[in-house]
């Protein structure tokens, strides 16, 4: 009875402690996803935003981004390279326009293709209120780049992937 | 009577033992797969179907619609993005190999006209000439009353194309 009962205590232990682990243990999975919900909400708007929050929150999103980003957006005929010192003034510039922005990521899925390097594929929307009052409404199939520099993941490029081709 | 009674109760307020526990488990694994990867439900967010599928309206895509047989024309169908979470519920009206154009708001198919029964009122669609890609299906919504630049429609791969409301 007394080595049932130690070994049910054991057995608890243990599995206390493989829970601990997974639990407290970040794999670069993890990190990655992390890093999309901090681009989400850095790039969120509320309508009281006061303007030293917006500063922050552009240059929070440029400390993201590696030292190059490319951007690749066919269907809008986008394709362009952003230093990264250069990512803060155009996310400020760009946020401007709305005054209020909700983003959500769905269906994120990882790829490492060589060490420090992920592939990520999702879905991106994007709903936002123009300071003309105009709603916008936009999804896209997202293909994002990241790569691991000193131990942080930053976004290397992002390209929209076109679902429907007119 | 009294045995009636027992069995309603056994019923609503079951005792809960192993077998039990394993009988919720096993209904709690099979609906998960059954509403996760065959019958998928989902709000219609938006007015591209409409009059057919409106804002708000409540639907299951049912995955295994065109498990033998490919979309064909004027088959609602749900189309992916990256995965399901988030998805396009078009009309395909044109199939592979078929030339679609739109004259004056009317659909026309390898330079015929084609009634769009789904299609209410008039509108002013002009879409040049275009073939549909080997694999590919095309797809539109049904509310053509939108100016065409901000209506999201094109060819898209049948890989991507999901399944089909129930209703």
């Amino acid at each position: 009875m007394v080595n049932q009962k130690n070994i049910l205590i054991v057995s608890l232990i243990c599995f206390a402690c493989v829970i601990a682990f997974f639990w407290l243990h970040e794999s670069d999975e993890d990190k990655i996803k992390k890093r999309f919900d901090e681009l989400a909400e850095e790039t969120a708007k509320a309508t009281d935003e006061k303007e030293l929050a917006a500063v922050i929150k552009a240059k929070k999103i440029s400390e993201l981004c590696a030292d190059s980003f490319q951007v690749d957006f066919p269907s809008y005929s986008i394709s362009r390279k952003f230093m990264r010192n250069d990512i803060s003034a155009q996310i400020l510039a760009a946020r401007a326009r709305y005054s209020a922005i909700s983003v959500n990521f769905y269906d994120i899925s990882i790829d490492f293709p060589e060490e420090g390097i992920a592939d990520v594929t999702l879905t991106g929307s994007v709903e936002a209120a123009l300071t003309s009052g105009e709603s916008v409404r936009e999804i896209h199939e997202l293909r994002c780049r990241l790569e691991k520099i000193e131990k942080d993941w930053l976004f290397a490029a992002i390209e929209g992937v076109d679902v429907l081709d007119k | 009577m009294p045995e009636m009674n027992a069995a309603i109760r056994n019923f609503l307020l079951p005792e809960i033992n192993r077998n039990f526990l394993i009988r919720v488990a096993l209904v709690a694994v099979l609906a998960y797969i059954f509403f996760k990867y065959l019958l998928i439900p989902f709000r219609v967010s938006g007015y591209s179907m409409a009059p057919t599928y409106n804002n708000g309206d409540v639907n299951f895509c049912w995955t295994l619609r065109f498990m033998f047989s490919p979309p064909e024309r004027f088959d609602a169908v749900t189309v992916r993005y990256a995965g399901t979470r988030v998805m396009l519920l078009k009309r395909v009206i044109a199939i592979e190999g078929e030339t679609l154009e739109f004259r004056k708001g009317r659909l026309f198919i390898n330079g015929k006209e084609v009634e769009e029964p789904h299609i209410k009122g008039q509108y002013n669609w002009e879409l040049p000439p275009r073939t549909v890609k080997p694999h590919h299906v095309y797809v539109a919504g049904d509310n053509r009353h939108v100016p065409m630049e901000t209506h999201d429609f094109g060819q898209t791969d049948l890989n991507r194309v999901i399944g089909a409301p129930v209703w």
